[in-house]
């Protein structure tokens, strides 16, 4: 390979491995800083990415499986939100507890419907380029010609830090992340905003889940293979904000497409230990060697009206 | 608005505490009422069914002969009913002016700061409480939070403003401004609710004063009623006041400090002091000038960075805590909840857990249980701690008796010196009363005290010799009479 396509295969891979992570990475966010904590956005991607699937099955469209996956991401997403909105589970548990029904759910829903034999492959989201900006050497064909799905990821970091920081709604998100019984004394509902924040974290995963099953176009059991723990340590390590988490995925993406490029070149590298990159490097952040890193205050706390 | 009755209030909680007994109560326009009861009493719980904030099992609140639907503190709001709570509700990570207008930002959905941040500002000096707006809750001293609580109350519209121990935070100074401050309020119509354990604050402030006792009210009084039959009232029987007597009578030293320098912000500079067996010092100052940093160094958490630090005629090196208590320094700290205690332990855990080698109730790493509760039981008399049981678990008591606990504990083991940090914060009279007398006690025994307090009549009242400190260094010393110069020294300004 030319050095010119080591790099634009790198940028290229980067991206893809990062869109997911972005996708979980802002839902993370956004259920976290309405005080909710979300291990479950592994769980959640996996209901996502298994909705995709059974709805690009069954219309045979990318429409009817992202609809299916959003809505089958957000019903995951509810039920940690009653767990920790409503039964004051602990959230870890509640968390942990999605995940593993997840993994059961969707494997048993797969076997029960397409059999132990499977189904066609279903349409998936191939790159799309994007006119005259994907002709730039280099960065034409690795930034300016990828999945819809990594475009929109890319466009949401923007949004939701915007809908996060400048509007009257993310302040009252914040507000009752922070602190909600002032958030109450103010007369915002508090577990309203909790759900309706868990639920956008759902389409977010659902999102997340879709992209990753359109790369492959089939399900398998699992097959989000931890991006939504690496989403969680995204969350962290990009301080509970949008950009942060941009910028974490990036670099989680990076040090995958890294590893995948050496392997490609005959490099042998232990691959475990890369995998454990993103979270020795969370370690690392969250330690406070660069800058500290602040989780909202109440993140984890149910609220009970006195 | 004329006035507003609460009638015939009743609340329980579990387990069958009556916190407020049919109480019927009329706050007018115009005037401020002083709320006055012993911790547990249920001034807070009266005022927060006022707020909406919690709802009664029985009565009503009425404003001007129609009775309101309260189910939350924002219908309470939109009568003009608001509260300042003793704990502030105030958001650390978000700005002055978002704090003031979270919840009431008006019509648009985007949130333009800069005129936000104006339009608090202005409305901050139009009612005469200046804020920076734009800074950050966490970044501002607890006055000043103080303030934006109120402003936020006067943002939404409040008519009757219920403030709960607004002075036990603050200083002399900022305690005259707020003063000023609920004045002109009253002046301008509205009704203020003020409650207070500081029971001189009632003539400064007040128009009428009632007195809550076990959930029911007891009494109505004209402010000018003498403080010790408002004590009493309270209590249920006469308070005294424990004084001093004679001067301290030793010369040898039990704990001195000498240059002693501490990182912080702010540390110790350079702080010398010297406290004798048989007398209280006290170390007179206002918040924030370096108390915990004092406080911590001696309680062996904090290092010196430069000077000595000497006990018993012992310096050690490196100090812990564990050392400290060993040569005979115990501590009551100033933050009671994080340092104090274990809350969700029992009574009697909480009461034994230091001393569980001293006394031999730990062998061989087994607890003896049986020992440990019946030296507990022994406490609990001695101190005169209220709860149920031993087995009770300290988070549940009130304010004063967990202190009691603190105390209890501390105490028993006859140390030769007591760092006593704010020690009667948030303390009704009698249990202020109590810590006094144990404090007096353990100097008539001969043994030294160091009282930390921000509160100047505690310190005039109880302490030997003072200190004052401010921004970190001892900015002179003085004698417990002479009030006025530890006034301006705490102050800053030159005596
Ligand atoms: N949420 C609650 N659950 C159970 N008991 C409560 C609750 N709130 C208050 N109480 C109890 O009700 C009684 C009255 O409490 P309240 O806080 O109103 O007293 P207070 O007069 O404000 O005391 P303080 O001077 O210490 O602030 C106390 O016995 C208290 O333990
Ligand atoms: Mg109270």
């Amino acid at each position: 390979m030319s050095a010119e396509a080591v790099v634009t295969s790198g940028i290229a891979t980067t991206l893809e491995l990062s869109t997911p992570i972005v996708f979980g990475g802002l839902g993370g966010v956004l259920s976290e800083r309405s005080g909710v904590l979300n291990i479950a956005l592994e769980g959640t991607m996996l209901v996502g990415a298994f909705g995709y699937f059974a709805g690009a099955a069954a219309t045979g469209t990318v429409i009817g499986g992202i609809v299916l996956a959003v809505a089958a991401a957000t019903s995951g997403a509810l039920v940690l939100a009653w767990l920790a909105i409503h039964a004051n589970a602990d959230q870890v548990i509640a968390g942990m507890a999605v995940n593993l029904i997840a993994s059961g759910l969707t494997d048993f829903l797969y076997q029960a419907i397409y059999g132990v034999s499977g189904t066609a492959p279903v349409p998936g989201m191939g790159p799309v380029g994007i006119p005259l900006l994907d002709k730039i050497p280099v960065v034409g064909p690795s930034l300016f010609d990828q999945s819809l799905l990594t475009y929109l990821a890319l466009l949401a970091v923007p949004a939701v830090s915007f809908w996060l920081f400048r509007t009257r709604a993310g302040l009252h998100v914040l507000a009752v992340g922070e602190r909600p019984e002032a958030a109450d004394s103010a007369g915002l509902g508090v577990y309203k905003i909790r759900y309706l924040s868990v639920a956008a974290s759902g389409v977010a995963c659902g999102l997340g889940g879709a992209f990753i099953l359109t790369q492959v176009s089939s399900f398998s059991s699992d097959m989000t293979a931890g991006v939504g723990y690496i989403a969680l340590a995204a969350v962290i390590f990009g301080n509970w904000r949008p950009r942060g988490v941009l910028v974490a995925a990036v670099l989680f993406g990076a040090f995958e497409a890294l590893q995948s490029i050496l392997q490609s070149l005959g490099v042998s590298v232990p691959y475990d230990l890369l995998l454990a990159v993103p979270y020795l490097v969370t370690i690392v952040a969250v330690s406070g060697f660069v800058g500290r890193v602040r989780a909202p205050q109440a993140d984890g706390v149910p609220y009970v009206r006195s | 608005m004329r006035e507003l009755q609460l009638v015939g209030i009743d609340k329980r909680f579990p387990p069958g505490v009556r916190a407020c007994a049919d109480v019927t109560l009329t706050i007018r326009a115009g005037e401020v009422l002083a709320v006055l009861g012993e911790n547990g009493a249920g001034k807070t719980t009266l005022m927060r069914i006022a707020a909406g904030v919690t709802r009664p099992d029985r009565g009503s609140v009425v404003k001007d002969g129609s009775r309101l639907a309260l189910g939350s503190p924002r219908d309470a709001i939109s009568h003009g009913i608001g509260m300042v709570h003793q704990h502030f509700m105030l958001i650390p990570r978000l700005s002055v002016a978002e704090n003031v207008v979270l919840g009431f930002e008006g019509g648009s959905r985007l949130l333009d700061r800069s005129t936000l941040r104006r339009s608090v500002e202005s409305f901050s000096e139009q009612v005469g409480l200046r804020v920076d707006a734009g800074r950050l809750v966490e970044e501002l001293a607890v006055g000043e939070q103080q303030r934006v609580e109120i402003l936020r109350a006067l943002y939404r519209g409040a008519e009757v403003l219920i403030l709960d121990e607004p002075t036990a935070v603050l200083t002399p100074t900022e305690t005259d401004g707020l003063f000023r401050v609920v004045r002109e309020m009253a002046s301008a119509g509205k009704a203020i609710v003020f409650i207070s354990h500081k029971l001189h604050e009632i003539s400064q402030v007040a128009d009428r004063v009632v007195i809550l006792r076990n959930g029911e009210l007891v009494a109505e009084r004209p402010p000018t009623t003498p403080l010790g039959e408002l004590a009493a009232l309270m209590v249920g029987r006469p308070v005294e006041v424990p004084t001093r007597s004679g001067t301290a009578a030793s010369e040898s030293v039990a704990l001195e400090l000498a240059g002693a320098c501490s990182h912080g912000a702010p540390g110790l500079d350079s702080v010398s002091m010297v406290v004798g067996r048989g007398e209280i010092v006290g170390v007179a100052g206002v918040d924030g000038n370096g108390q915990v940093a004092l406080e911590e160094v001696l309680a062996g958490i904090r290092q010196l960075s430069g000077g000595t630090l000497s006990l018993v005629g012992e310096a050690p090196e490196r100090t812990s805590p564990t050392t400290m208590r060993r040569l005979g320094l115990v501590r009551i700290p100033s933050e009671r909840h994080r340092d104090g205690i274990v809350a969700p332990a029992s009574v009697w855990e909480n009461l034994v857990m230091f001393d569980l080698h001293r006394l031999g109730f730990a062998r061989g790493g087994a607890l003896r249980v049986r020992a440990a509760r019946r030296r507990a039981e022994q406490l609990v008399e001695e101190y005169g701690i209220r709860c149920g049981s031993i087995d009770q678990s300290v988070g549940e008591l009130s304010g004063g008796n967990q202190q009691k606990v603190v105390i209890a504990r501390e105490l028993a083991a006859d140390p030769s010196v007591v760092v006593a940090a704010q020690p009667t914060r948030g303390l009704d009279v009698g249990a202020t009363a109590g810590v006094h007398r144990a404090l007096l006690e353990h100097r008539e025994r001969g043994r030294a005290v160091v009282l930390i307090s921000a509160d100047l009549d505690e310190i005039c009242q109880l302490s030997d010799r003072v200190y004052v400190m401010y921004e970190g260094r001892v900015s002179g010393t003085a004698a417990p009479s002479e009030r006025e110069r530890i006034g301006r020294l705490m102050a800053g300004v030159a005596a």
